[in-house]
């Protein structure tokens, strides 16, 4: 069990006693560095559970999350917020932009609490929208808004992209920009990224598939055939 | 669709939950801005009601007649027959001076009327008998009831009492007196300390002091309706007093003026029965003074005498020498103890020379013990030793003498030494030996000899033969033969013998042998006797020298043996020459003593006769005494006898002379009352309510509390509107998704918006309700404590008023569901498509700020956020700064209230008015009535200043104010006006027109320069031009020259006006003083004014507190409130920047950065803001009599700004739990 991405028996009960739910049940698999890994499941099946706790927003009930040899489940406070903060990236499904701030104050927003992050505007040159810095999300599309969304994540350099549904608001086209967006980054920089879909077909583009099936890991396997982007129908 | 399924319920009861915080904030708005207003509204309407049932159930008169000279039944009658008058009850009152709790106290009666001015009983009884008094319920408590209140009233001011002492049977409260003043007297310190009410009976009057009129009146008491009912009534009532004043003023004229005439020839007669009996007794006394100066020289002469004899005695006191007697003895005496003393010096030295010679004795004797002690061992040692010495001596000179024999026996024979005996026994027997061995060498040698001899001639023969050749052979062989033979027979010999010749030179050598043993023996023999000589020689030596020795120490140790005898020898002479001078000593001492025991004799003779002289001297002299101090008493008898005689006959006289003065001063009081009485205006009076100190002060506090009301909850409504109905509009904004939703769902628009209204209704209705209950109960109750201080005649009586109430509902619910409605109005009119999108900020726009590109690129990015935050949304932020803003407004206007009244009474009495009394008088003064005052009181007052002085009305923008007129020419009266304007000192008026209290330049709307329109009592109208301004807090005043006064006052100034300060600490003690002062009317303390005014002032500090307090309720809230919704409505930004890893503090930061730059923001509104409602409240608050200075203090500003600051901060930190439960989780949600 030694990946880039080790989770280690990991189980999480929400509520006490009548009201107890177990989200995740002794969920455990590992992803390699520089995989896209995707999380497929239905709704409920404890997908958000598991982006939560490789998030470092929710603690575990049992088990152990390892990110390249460290455990983060042992996190708390400060070392938990300093986690998000450096060592993971985000892209929602709902972009959660700030609505006050441009494009590019927005990335400058997690870039600028971190020390070695990368320059806002050629990250958003990166991602396609250097003639849109200054645009304030209300006057971006979807798929630019999803854009500066990963952006913001790429921006902090993190070992680890976590993506929540990254299509999910979008519509075919756009969703598969976006997609497309996160593999060329993936191979380019060869970061670790893991999509939580319920759509099934993303599958294809990942190099690891982890299918959750109420609070279980019901299969775990590596794709050997990757399809590009491009390729993918849904 | 109707919107009443239960999702649409469930929905909406989740939305409110969900925002409970908000929910209730909106509540405790509308409650506190309510509350406040309706609070402060009724408190003043509250207040009066409870003063007017009081007076209404108290049945207080609407006129109190007065008159100096009192009034009679006639009076009473003919006022109650009055057209329309309904109650008329005449009244005496009287203050009374008695002594209670150990002080003198003055108490002001009053008698207990039929039915007007009924005190209220709170403890004990109404009095019913002539002895009985109810007291007042705010100085007496119950345990004084059954208290004995005597009176003690200088029995010639004939006070109207009945009875010698009341007793306190009940307390009460009275109309009379609403507030905490008492009033001052002319008794005792000058304050009243309490009233009590009598019974009619208690009064023993000659005429009424009062009369209370009621007349019908229409309104409550303090109300508008009341003072114009009454007013027309002023008048005729002030003429009725006037006209019966002046017939009761004749009739008292006429009695004066025949008791004066009695009086007057009563006087007279009195006068000449003084000087007769006058001239009698001093007559009397002249005799008797004559012959007490006789008895007196007498005395005299003898006290010279005595004292002359005193003085002999005193001398020989003093010295006795000065007795020749004594002075003989004296020196015998002392001749006799020079004596003493020089042989007592003689034996002291003898007795020190023997123990200076004991003492040597007794060292020698020591030294000669130690002596002893260290030489007796030696000198037996050396006596030993002498003794062995002398035996070894004369054992030696035995053994000399007997080497002396041996030596002699040695001289004659040798042999005595056996050595020597033995030595010639030897040589002898050698000697024998030899002479043998020599007898037998000669017989040999002789033999031998014959042998040669034989060969000899053998020889010879055979030579001869052989010699002779002749002889034949035979002849030479027989003479050979015979030779051979001879020779053999020799040789033979020889052989057996030994050569002689060796023999012989043995012999020989034998002999030297023995000779020289002989000579050694005889060298042996001389030397032993040299040896034996040199020896006894040794020994002689020795035996000399040992003698010589021993006879040495012999005579050593005789020398120690004597020496010690010498020395033993000498100490017992030493010693019997001590014993001698002893003796010697002893013989002295004796012969002193009894030299001394005579001279003490002596001494004490002489000491006896000096004593027996002085006694007798004393003796003689108390002799002489007695008799003179027999002399003197008898003379003081007679003196002293003299002095009562003439002392009574002068007390007589005096007391005579008094009752004379006195009778002419009363005569001249009499008369010069009677003057007064002829010439001075009538003082009457018929006084209305409002002259009445409580009621006044009753009416002027309450109406302070309307003049905050009037403004203050009104702003503070305004900010409490302000805030809900934002509030509901955010409310309605941030639905607006939700509202799409349910827009597209096919609910109806009423129905969505109905979700708001009923909030925001329930919210309103809520609030106003609990504003209504508790603010409108708790505000005028919290007044009303804070009022209690001066005001204690009842409990406060709640008052409600509906429409107030309605009206405050209306307002919250206009605020609350209005903007409500009006806000989703708006929203409603859009289709539900885009109100399903978040409402879009309006494209590209910027803030100011960015465009000020320095700046904005200086600032930090979260910084940025904020500014764009606070700026984009112009709607938040106007309500923002006006919510935070209005509360520091609210804040500074209240802490500057307080700076504006805090000190109003201070510094007007303190600088301002610097007198203590006003003095006003019963006429105008003339210069030498003036002259006359000043003098009388030069000692205790300090300053004193003579004024002409009227009461003008003047017509203000905001209704007539009364002002003072004083018009003066004394110096002294810039020492106790304290004339400044801003720092500058204001000059007293000259010729060409009057200064003017800035106040009421103000208030009527013109500057200096201008004319000033005033009113006369007399309806005279004036135009006085005004060429100063002066600073005045309390009453208005318009001040002038004598000139002046006569110019533009149309008459000529009538002194009737004194203003005075004094330097004592008893000011009011000296203030009863002065009202007894010739034709003084009555004095004025300003102390009384400046308590009253600060009581004032103080109660209304109390209320401005809970302005303050309440200003920062609403701060809180509305801070609270902001900040809650700011959080509410962004918490998916707030859960999206934890995601993004921001620390808990930089959270923080970037929600409540936003607040802290509003909250700056509102400061920069909020002080201006509160700046112009402070200028506008205390325009409101208006009270006669005190104008306040518009003022907030520096430190005013900084705790308004700290507290809002403070408000900012704990509602932050109350905020804090509610950024800290955003879960990250949030961030995951779909937008709403």
């Amino acid at each position: 069990m030694e990946g880039f991405v080790t989770l280690d028996h990991v189980s999480k009960t929400y509520g006490s006693g009548e009201g107890q739910v177990q989200a995740l049940k002794d969920a455990s698999f590992t992803i390699d560095k520089g995989e896209i890994a995707v999380i497929v499941g239905q709704s409920g099946a404890g997908k958000t559970t598991l982006l939560n706790i490789l998030g470092g927003m929710d603690t575990l009930t049992s088990g152990r999350v390892f990110l390249e040899g460290s455990e983060i489940s042992a996190y708390r406070g400060r070392r938990l917020a300093q986690y998000r903060r450096e060592e993971v990236g985000f892209v929602f499904q709902f972009y959660n932009l700030i609505p006050n701030l441009t494009a590019l104050e927005n990335v400058e927003l997690a870039a600028q609490i971190i020390r070695d992050s990368q320059p806002a505007a050629e990250i958003l040159e990166q991602v396609g929208l250097g003639h849109r810095l200054n645009n304030f999300p209300a006057q971006l599309s979807g798929g630019e808004q999803q854009r500066v969304a990963i952006a913001r994540a790429l921006a902090k350099n993190p070992k680890l992209l976590l993506c929540d549904e990254p299509t999910g608001a979008l519509d075919y086209a756009t969703g598969k920009e976006v997609l497309k967006l996160l593999q060329d980054q993936s191979r380019r920089q060869g970061m670790t990224v893991v999509i939580i879909t319920h759509n099934s077909a993303l599958t294809a583009m990942a190099d690891r598939v982890v299918e959750v099936r109420s609070g279980t890991i019901s299969a775990v396997r590596k794709n050997d055939h990757v399809t590009p982007v491009e390729e993918i129908e849904w | 669709m109707v919107a009443n399924g239960s999702a649409w319920r469930k929905n909406n009861r989740r939305e409110w939950l969900r925002t409970l915080g908000r929910f209730f904030a909106i509540v405790a708005i509308v409650a506190l801005g309510v509350g406040f207003f309706t609070g402060l509204r009724l408190a003043r309407p509250a207040m009066a009601k409870t003063g007017a049932d009081y007076i209404e159930e108290t049945n207080l008169y609407d006129f109190q007649l007065r008159s100096t000279l009192g009034f009679t039944e006639e009076d009473a009658a003919y006022f109650a027959a009055l057209d329309g008058v309904e109650t008329v009850e005449p009244s005496v009152s009287a203050d009374l001076l008695t002594m209670f709790r150990d002080r003198e106290v003055v108490f002001a009666t009053q008698e207990l009327l039929p039915t007007l001015n009924q005190p209220v009983l709170t403890a004990g009884r109404m009095p019913e008998t002539a002895d009985e008094c109810l007291g007042d319920n705010r100085y007496f408590t119950e345990d004084d009831l059954g208290a004995v209140i005597t009176v003690q009233n200088d029995p010639d001011d004939e006070a109207p009492f009945s009875q010698e002492a009341y007793t306190l049977v009940g307390l009460g409260s009275s109309p009379q007196y609403l507030s905490s003043q008492r009033g001052t007297s002319a008794l005792g310190n000058g304050t009243v300390a309490a009233f009590l009410f009598l019974t009619e009976a208690g009064y023993d009057a000659d005429y009424y002091t009062e009369i209370y009129v009621q007349v019908p009146s229409e309104g409550a008491a303090f109300s508008d309706a009341y003072a114009d009912s009454i007013k027309p009534w002023e008048d005729v009532l002030e003429d009725a007093v006037n006209a019966r004043g002046e017939l009761r003023r004749t009739t008292v004229i006429a009695d004066a003026e025949e008791e004066l005439a009695d009086g007057w020839a009563e006087y007279y007669d009195g006068l000449q029965e003084y000087e007769d009996g006058k001239a009698e007794a001093d007559q009397e006394l002249a005799d008797g003074k004559q012959e007490l100066d006789d008895a007196l020289q007498e005395l005299n002469d003898g006290e010279a005498d005595y004292a002359e004899g005193v003085e002999t005695l005193e001398a020989l006191r003093a010295d006795p020498l000065s007795n020749d007697e004594i002075r003989d003895a004296r020196a015998e005496l002392d001749d006799g103890w020079q004596q003493y003393y020089d042989g007592k010096q003689e034996y002291e030295d003898g007795l020190k020379e023997y123990e200076d010679g004991k003492q040597e004795y007794e060292d020698g004797l020591k030294e000669y013990e130690d002596a002893v002690a260290e030489n007796q061992p030696k000198l037996d040692d050396a006596k030993k030793e002498l003794e062995q010495a002398k035996q070894s001596l004369d054992s030696g000179e035995a053994s000399y003498e007997e080497g002396v024999a041996t030596y002699n026996a040695l001289l004659q024979d040798p042999s005595a030494v056996p050595e020597l005996a033995e030595a010639r026994r030897q040589l002898d027997a050698q000697r024998a030996d030899y002479n043998e061995k020599l007898a037998a060498y000669e017989q040999y040698a002789a033999i031998i000899d014959g042998y040669e001899a034989d060969v000899a001639e053998a020889q010879a023969t055979l030579e001869a033969l052989q010699a002779s050749g002749t002889a034949t052979e035979e002849e030479i062989i027989a003479a050979q033969t015979n030779l051979a033979f001879a020779q053999a027979v020799l040789d033979g010999a020889l052989a057996q013998g030994g050569d002689p010749d060796e023999m012989a030179a043995g012999l020989n050598t034998y002999k030297e042998t023995l000779d020289q043993a002989e000579a050694d023996f005889q060298a042996g023999y001389q030397e032993a006797i040299q040896q034996a000589e040199a020896e006894l020689a040794a020994a002689r030596k020795q035996l000399d020298d040992g003698w010589d020795q021993y006879y040495e120490g012999l005579k050593e140790y005789e020398n120690g043996v004597k020496e010690l005898e010498d020395g033993k020898k000498e100490l017992e002479d030493a010693k019997a020459e001590l014993e001698d001078g002893k003796i010697e000593l002893d013989d002295a001492k004796a012969e002193l003593d009894d030299a001394y025991a005579e001279l003490v004799q002596g001494e004490a003779d002489y000491k006896s006769g000096y004593e027996d002289a002085l006694a007798e001297g004393e003796q003689e002299l108390a002799d002489a005494r007695q008799e003179l101090d027999d002399g003197w008493a008898e003379y003081y008898d007679g003196v002293e006898e003299y002095e009562e005689g003439k002392l009574e006959a002068e007390q007589e006289l005096a007391d005579a002379r008094q009752e004379l003065d006195d009778a002419l001063e009363e005569l001249e009081d009499g008369e010069s009352d009677l003057y007064d009485l002829k010439t001075a205006p009538l003082s009457v009076f018929a006084l209305t309510r409002t002259a009445n100190t409580g009621y006044a002060s009753f009416d002027n506090d309450t109406a302070i509390v309307e003049g905050l009301a009037a403004i203050f909850p009104v702003f503070f409504f305004l900010v409490a509107a302000l805030v809900c109905s934002s509030t509901m509009t955010r409310m309605v904004d941030e639905q607006r998704t939700n509202n799409g939703t349910l827009k597209a769902l096919g609910y109806r628009d009423g129905s969505i918006m109905s979700r708001f209204t009923a909030y925001a209704a329930w919210a309103a209705v809520l609030g106003t309700g609990l504003g209504l209950a508790v603010g409108a109960w708790i505000f005028p109750a919290v007044i009303w404590r804070a009022y209690t201080m001066i005001y204690r005649f009842a409990d406060l009586e709640f008052v409600f008023d509906p429409v107030l109430a309605l009206l405050s509902l209306a307002a919250a619910l206009v605020c609350s569901v209005g903007a409500a409605l009006a806000s989703a109005w708006n929203e409603m009119r859009k289709m539900p498509a885009s109100l399903m999108r978040p409402k879009a900020p309006k494209a590209g726009k910027r803030i100011l700020l960015e465009y000020m590109t320095p700046l904005w690129k200086h600032m930090s990015f979260l910084q940025k956020v904020a500014a764009r935050n606070v700026f984009r949304y112009k709607k938040r932020l106007i309500m923002m700064l006006l919510g935070t803003g209005g509360c520091l407004a609210l804040l500074i206007a209240g802490l500057g209230l307080r700076d504006s009244v805090a000190n109003v009474a201070d510094d007007q009495y303190r600088y301002i008015t610097l007198y203590d009394y006003t003095i006003t008088f019963a006429q105008g003064q003339t210069e030498d009535q003036q002259q006359a005052f000043r003098e009388t009181w030069a000692e205790d007052l300090d300053h004193l200043a003579f004024a002409a002085t009227d009461t003008v009305d003047v017509l203000t923008q905001k209704g007539v104010s009364t002002a003072s007129v004083v018009a003066s020419d004394d110096p002294e009266i810039t020492a106790l006006f304290g004339l400044t304007y801003g720092d500058e000192t204001v000059d007293w008026p000259t010729g060409d027109g009057a200064v003017v209290s800035e106040k009421l330049l103000r208030l009527s709307g013109i500057s200096v320069g201008d004319s000033l329109t005033v009113e006369r009592s007399d309806g005279t109208v004036l135009e006085i031009p005004v060429v100063g301004a002066f600073e005045n807090y309390v009453n208005h005043y318009i001040l002038l020259t004598g000139q002046g006064y006569e110019t533009w006052m149309g008459e000529a100034p009538e002194i009737d006006t004194a203003y005075a300060s004094t330097a004592s600490e008893e000011i009011t003690a000296l203030g009863a003083r002065l009202t007894e002062g010739r034709s003084v009317l009555s004095v004025t303390l300003a102390q009384d004014f400046q308590a009253m005014i600060a009581d004032t002032m103080q109660s209304l500090d109390a209320v401005i507190s809970l302005v303050v307090g309440c200003a920062l309720a609403l701060s809180f809230v509305v801070s609270y409130n902001l900040v809650n919704i700011n959080i509410t409505e962004r918490v998916r930004e707030i859960a999206t920047i934890k995601v993004l890893g921001f620390y808990r503090w930089e959270t923080y930061s970037y929600v409540f950065r936003e607040g802290l730059i509003l909250t700056g923001l509102g400061c920069v509104v909020g002080v201006p803001l509160g700046i112009w409602l402070h200028r506008f409240v205390m325009e409101r608050i208006q009270v006669d009599m005190v104008s306040f200075r518009v003022r907030i203090d520096p430190w005013s500003y900084v705790l308004a700004l700290a507290l809002t600051l403070v408000i900012t901060l704990v509602t932050d930190a109350l905020l804090v739990r509610k950024i800290d439960r955003i879960h990250m989780a949030e961030s995951l949600k779909s937008v709403e």
